[in-house]
């Protein structure tokens, strides 16, 4: 069967359907302010090598205008996303690191820079796509969003 | 531009966006009267115009076309922030002009039937041809002569004006 | 203006420059920034280029179609160790785990780093050689929020 699946591929074609627009984000009001929010990573054990997590504003008056790597090293550097999402509402954000020591436990990987319109506090989803070890295999672990005035947004 | 990225050129999308990024910009901004606003329609025209290519088959100018897609997109901005403006008929003057102006010029053209306004707006700030404009609203040209006549009458009949046309 | 020949004909309606400038100054152009400008460009490339390649395969497809269906399944039971090639591979699903994410990227940049073997179908953009641009090449793919995040091929 998974012979088969290059062939009807083949025959199929790859006739997906174009991308639908990404969701616009709302106007900036007269309150407009920014924030900063990370993006942690909990891996327990297991040393953190790679991640993918997708992130979406689910309410609020909320642009993102930037992302960030971390202070620690092995993610220090700016993670991978789509340009196209700055000034939207969800992203993706991926990084790997190749670093000889890799992080354990709770890391922060990320930080995002958003506009906020309202006084109102942000609503997060975060979705933990992949996260691998050194080994490239996926391993557990757990995603979440922290303002860094310390509050947790699973 | 379009057929040299149409073939392949990548390098052609910085000269399209380089030649009509201002027009857009400026577009944008007298339509929503926010400069943020304006950059979000801006993002959002080029990105809709860019997702065409390959195979987009421009039949008209660029001008032409691009025209009612920055005007539909200020509109979605507009409702966005102000939901209870009505969709069509918008003040394409905005509040913000209206709150810095002192000049009665400005204030007469706001004053001017909106279908009149906008020829004149268009051919005097957008630099499109009476051809473009036309095609741009979907009227005859002959109709945008009509409007254009009778937006410079009504400003000439301003003692305040009169001078600048003699 | 005045010299474009397409606007011949434009200048039937005098307006006094000393007006049209009062009306040019009054709708003034916002300043867009080059950040704004580079980073918009750079999308419509990266998009460009997926339709591109999804336009090169559809072409394919459709001139060889089911002709080239039977010689491959031809191949894949007469070849027992058959690898899939570039063309049959999700391109940039370097693990075969059926979807493309940032673990293809880091092991194509695992094995770069350590001196591995280097999988020619890793070179996911052809230009014949595997690098740090089939890894950024994959990871965008990753990352791409235009279409279904994971289990997608790069559109």
């Amino acid at each position: 069967m998974k012979r088969m699946v290059p062939v009807i591929f083949l025959m199929l074609g790859l006739l997906g359907g174009s991308a639908p627009e990404a969701n616009r984000v709302d106007a900036t009001q007269p309150n407009v302010r920014f924030a900063a929010f990370d993006v942690m990573i909990d891996s327990g054990k297991m040393p953190l090598a790679a991640y993918q997590v997708k992130i979406v504003a689910t309410s609020g008056d909320v642009a993102l205008v930037g992302i960030e790597g971390s202070d620690q090293s092995a993610f220090a550097a700016a993670p991978y996303y789509d340009k196209h999402a700055i000034l939207n509402k969800q992203i993706i954000v991926a990084a790997y690191s190749l670093a000889g020591s890799l992080p354990t436990g709770k890391t922060r990987v990320a930080t995002l820079m958003v506009r906020l319109g309202s006084s109102a506090k942000p609503d997060w989803q975060i979705t933990l796509q992949v996260a691998g070890g050194a080994d490239g295999k996926p391993i557990n672990a757990t995603a979440s969003i922290v303002q860094h005035s310390g509050e947790t947004h699973p | 531009m379009v057929a040299a990225i149409n073939a392949g050129d990548l390098s052609a999308f910085d000269a399209l966006f380089e030649r009509h990024r201002d027009w857009v910009a400026r577009l944008a901004m007298r339509f929503t009267s926010n400069s943020s606003d304006a950059l979000d329609v801006l993002q959002e025209t080029f990105t809709y115009l860019f997702g065409k290519f390959p195979g987009f088959v421009l039949s008209a100018k660029m001008t032409t076309f691009l025209y009612p897609v920055v005007r539909n997109l200020s509109i979605a901005a507009r409702k966005r922030r102000l939901p209870g403006l009505p969709a069509e008929g918008f003040d394409a003057a905005g509040p913000e002009l209206a709150s810095n102006d002192d000049d009665e010029f400005l204030s007469m053209i706001r004053r001017l039937p909106e279908i009149q306004r906008e020829v004149l707006l268009m051919r005097f700030v957008h630099d499109m041809s009476l051809a473009e404009i036309a095609g741009a609203i979907g009227i005859p040209e002959g109709t945008v002569k009509s409007r254009m006549h009778n937006a410079i009458e009504t400003l000439k009949g301003d003692e305040r004006l009169r001078k600048y046309f003699d | 203006m005045t010299d474009d020949p397409e606007n011949q004909g434009n200048d039937e309606f005098e307006f006094p420059p000393t007006l049209r400038e009062k009306l040019s100054s009054g709708h003034p152009t916002p300043s867009v920034p080059a950040e704004f400008s580079a980073r918009l460009l750079a999308s419509a490339k990266v998009g460009y280029a997926l339709r591109m390649r999804r336009r090169r395969i559809v072409r394919w497809s459709a001139v060889i179609g089911s002709a080239a269906a039977i010689i491959i399944l031809s191949l894949l039971f007469l070849l027992p160790n058959h690898r899939s090639s570039p063309h049959l591979a999700q391109a940039g699903d370097v693990n075969h785990d059926g979807r493309v994410d940032i673990l293809d990227a880091y092991v194509v940049a695992k094995a770069i780093s350590t001196g591995g073997k280097l999988d020619p179908v890793w070179d996911v953009n052809h230009d014949g050689v595997v690098d740090q641009k089939d890894i950024d090449w994959i990871a965008a793919a990753a990352v791409n929020v235009t279409g279904n995040p994971t289990g997608a091929l790069p559109q």
